[in-house]
Order: C-alpha cells, then structure tokens, then sequence
C-alpha cells in the first residue's frame, strides 16, 4: 500500500529530503564545472592574446586572427553567465575572477597600441615566459577546482601537446606565483634598459608591466580564496 | 534529436517551401522542360548566408549557369543546352524574387539595432564607471559589466568569416571590430577604476570627469541617432577637451622625479585611465566618422 504522509504537521518529507541529498552533490559538480569551464576560457583566451606578441605572422594573418579572438571573447562570456548563475553563493570568487578578466583585457590592449611589432623580437622570449607562468597559475587553479589527478588541456595551435600540471604529495596542486613575479621582473629589466629608449611610446610598457603584475595579485587573492574558503 | 533551427534557418525555410510551390505552379501552366534543373537553381541560388540576398544569388546563379552551360555544351547538344538554360534563369528569378520579397533578412537594420543597444549599454557602463571611480560605488559598474557581456554576446560572429557577404563585410566587420575594442577598453577601465586613489587626486578631476562623462552621454546619443537614419538636432561637442583638462590635473599632481613614479602605484593606474579615456573617445569619433 502507498505511505501518505501529512505535510502540514511540519514533518520533514522524506522524498524531499532524499531528493535534496541526491541533488546537492550534482549542483556542487555542476558549479565546478561551470568554474572550470571559465578557467580553461581564461586560459585560451590570454593565450591567443599573446599571440598577437609572439607569433610572427600575426600582421599578415590579421583576419584570422581577429576570429579567434572573437570566438574566444564569446566562450569566456558564454561560461561567465553559467559560472554566475551556478555560483550564486560564491559572490566573492565571482567578483575575483571578473577582477581578473578585466585585468586580461586590459593587459592586452597593448596589441591596438604597439604600432611596430618588430619592437617584439626583443622581449619574445620574456613574454614567451610570462604566458607560460601565467598559464601555469591559472591551470593549477583549474585543477583545484576539478579535482582531477591529472588535467588535460589541448593547445588550440597544436592539437597534440598537452600540459601536464605535478601534483603535490599533499593532493593539491603546487601554487605560488613567485616565478610569474620574476619574469615579471626580468621584463621590467629590459623595460629600462632596451625597450623604453626604442619604443616610440614606453608608457605602453609600463602599463603592461602593471597590468602583469595585478594579474599576478589577483589570481593570486582568487588562489587564497579557492584554497582556504571562508 | 533534431538540431535546433535559429529564426534565420526557420525563415529560410518557409522561402524555399515557398519558392519550390511557385516553381511547381509554374511547371504546371508553361509545361516547361528541365523542371529538375529549375527547381535545383531554385534552391541553390536561395542556399545564401545572411546579408545581400540578391548579390549572393546571382554570384550563385552565374557560377551554375557557367558549369552547366559548359558541361552541357560538351557532353549533349544545343537544343538540351538551350532548355536547361531557360529552366536555369527562370528558377534563378524565382529564387531571388522569393528570397527578396517573402520575410526578407534584413541584416542591415539587425546588426544597426545590435550596435545601438550595444552603445547604450557602453554609455551606461562608463556613468558607472565615472561613479565607481569618484564615489568608490562599485555595484552599479558590477550589474552593468554583465549587461556588456550580454550585449556583446549578440554580436553575430560570422561578420567576420571570409564567406560572409563581400559587399558587407568590410563595413560590418570595422564596426564589429571598433564596437570590440570599446567593450575591452571600458572592461580596462572598470579595472583602474576601482583602484582606491587619493582623496585629492580624485577631488582634482571631479569636475572635468564629469563633464566628460554627460558630454560622452551626448555623443552617444547623436550616434544612436544617425543609426537610427534620423536627422541630429543640433551640433554634438567634442570632450577631448574635458580629457586634457584631466590630463592636466594629473599633471599637477604626478612627482617630479620620474623614480617616485614608478613607485606610486596610485600614479600608473591612473596613467592607464587616462590613456584609456583617450583611446575610448578616439574610437568614439572614428565610429562618428565612419557614419558621416
């Protein structure tokens, strides 16, 4: 025979509570994904920005890079919505990743103000670092989140490398924006002693280095957050 | 599971249906040979992508009839040549005529709609931005970055394919691209907007900032409104002026040993607003000038 049970004798539901226990674990998995899914955005996207920086055929292929951009843009919008609807609760992770996304864009207003790009044949290789620490940053934070023993990510220029983040002994991922600062540092070097007498306007260097270096702060504060919430 | 049909495809699809009646009715009455031909030319010079539906169709109607006409001409003789010809051009005006008159795509008023909606939402972005940076409101900017995001996820993204129409591309792709870098501009200055200055610095350029941002409002408006086809009302000023006010204020009070600034930080984020401001109403103008 079927149970009937009185609602309005203030008794918990038990479909309700069954319910509950059987959804909550499945928002949480969905937030994270959400979450993820704005990493790897954030990922690609700083990382096709600098293209513009690294690859020597960005002024000839102009066009095609301006799509990548554009569909980048829109994935990282695209997941932000479903990150803000799923993370409701987590207003101050939101706030730190839109901080975030502002700064990238920020940095990388640098590709509409260089006029000459040879200007980047000097520093290619310092710039080459400070994706790669930044990009490292971001994927630990990514892996954080997920949760996974090993992340695979897939290059969008080369289909078949893969980046493989060391995890700790202690389970989680190895953090510390130290070597990012340092290449930081190192292209602020040769900001005094090369490119602020080349360039036609140094200011535009200067604000990149700044930009840098409050990417670094804030993926950093986001880092502090994910790893000891309040 | 069947795909989901976006508004443009449901469209497309009712024309065809449409197109494809008209060609049977007018086999029906004229008894004309080739049907197959016409009602295949019907369809391909109607398979176009948004944009310029009558360039598109032709450019598709002369490819076929080119093909066609030479591989006819090669392989069978002049009288099949001769009737597929005819049952080409006639599906080819049947195509185009339907795809012109029956639920146009018009593009054109589409993406102008998305650019004026995308302005507002830029013009109301940088008020909370001045707001943000002069009273530290931060909420406002917060809820209206969200609203850029949206807008901006309107932007259709085959503007910028190679295939997209080539008597619209070169102008709708300037827009795209101008309308992209003011959205990354005002996300740069949200950014240094919300950096905590110095009380003085910021009582300094209260009042030019302001103006700035009514002036801004003003230009956006008359923006709007040449995108709406409609007449200005009267001359629109330039802020430029506003901004060197700003830039003098900061001149003021910038150190005069160039060591102390690079220390103060408070100085470099406000080099970058200041640089930002005037790369917003240098793409402002460009947009006024493109529409002139």
């Amino acid at each position: 025979m079927k149970k009937e049970y009185d609602f309005t004798k203030g008794r918990k539901n038990p479909y309700l509570t069954n319910l509950k226990k059987t959804i909550s674990p499945l928002q949480e998995f969905f937030r994270k994904k959400s979450l993820e899914k704005v990493f790897i955005a954030l990922i690609e996207l700083n990382k096709v920005y600098f293209d513009a920086y690294l690859k020597p055929d960005f002024l000839e292929r102009k066009d095609y890079y301006a799509k990548l951009f554009f569909r980048k843009r829109q994935i990282l919008f695209k997941s932000l919505q479903k990150m803000r609807a799923r993370n409701q609760t987590h207003q101050e992770i939101i706030k730190k990743i839109e901080h975030i996304y502002e700064t990238i864009f920020s940095l990388h207003l640098l590709r509409f103000r260089v006029t000459d790009f040879t200007i980047f044949a000097i520093c290619r290789q310092d710039m080459q670092s400070i994706l790669q620490l930044m990009t490292e940053l971001l994927q630990s934070m990514l892996l954080h989140t997920s949760r996974r023993p090993a992340q695979v990510l897939r290059d969008p220029g080369t289909a078949s490398k893969h980046f493989w983040i060391p995890r700790t002994s202690r389970g989680t991922t190895d953090f510390s924006a130290d070597r990012l600062l340092a290449a930081i540092h190192i292209f602020e070097t040769i900001y005094h002693q090369t490119l602020k007498i080349v360039s036609p306007d140094p200011s535009i260097f200067l604000f990149f280095i700044q930009d840098c270096y409050t990417l670094s702060d804030e993926i950093e504060n986001l880092s502090n957050l994910l790893w000891h919430p309040k | 599971m069947a795909p989901k049909m976006n508004v443009h495809q449901k469209k497309q699809l009712i024309r065809i249906l449409c197109a494809l009646c008209l060609a049977i009715v007018i086999q029906y009455f004229f008894k004309t040979q080739e049907f197959y031909w016409m009602a295949a030319t019907t369809i391909i010079v109607m398979l176009t992508r948004r944009g310029n539906a009558l360039y598109q169709g032709l450019i598709h109607f002369f490819i076929l009839i080119t093909v066609v006409g030479i591989a006819t001409a090669i392989f069978q003789n002049h009288l099949v040549l001769y009737d597929r010809a005819e049952a080409i051009v006639v599906g080819a005006i049947i195509g185009i005529a339907v795809n012109l008159i029956i639920l146009p795509d018009h593009f054109d008023a589409e993406f102008r709609e998305i650019v004026m909606s995308l302005l507002d939402t830029y013009d109301e972005y940088f008020q909370h931005i001045v707001l943000c940076m002069l009273d530290q409101n931060r909420q406002l900017a917060e809820k209206t970055q969200i609203k850029v995001e949206k807008g901006l996820l309107t932007l259709p993204s085959f503007i910028l394919d190679p295939s997209f129409d080539i008597a619209m591309r070169k102008g709708h792709q300037y827009f795209t691209s101008r309308m992209v870098q003011l959205s990354e501009i005002l996300f740069s200055l949200h950014h240094v907007a919300c950096y905590p200055y110095d009380q003085n610095l910021i009582d300094s350029i209260r009042q030019p900032l302001e103006e700035c941002s009514i002036k801004i409002h003003a230009f956006v408006i008359a923006l709007k409104t040449v995108l709406d086809l409609k007449q200005l009302p009267g001359k629109v000023d330039d802020f430029y002026g506003e901004i060197s006010k700003i830039a003098e204020e900061f001149k003021h009070a910038i150190p005069l040993e160039l060591e102390a600034l690079d220390l103060e930080k408070q100085f470099i984020f406000f080099g970058i607003f200041l640089r930002n401001l005037k790369e917003f109403h240098d793409n402002l103008l460009l947009l006024a000038k493109t529409l002139r």
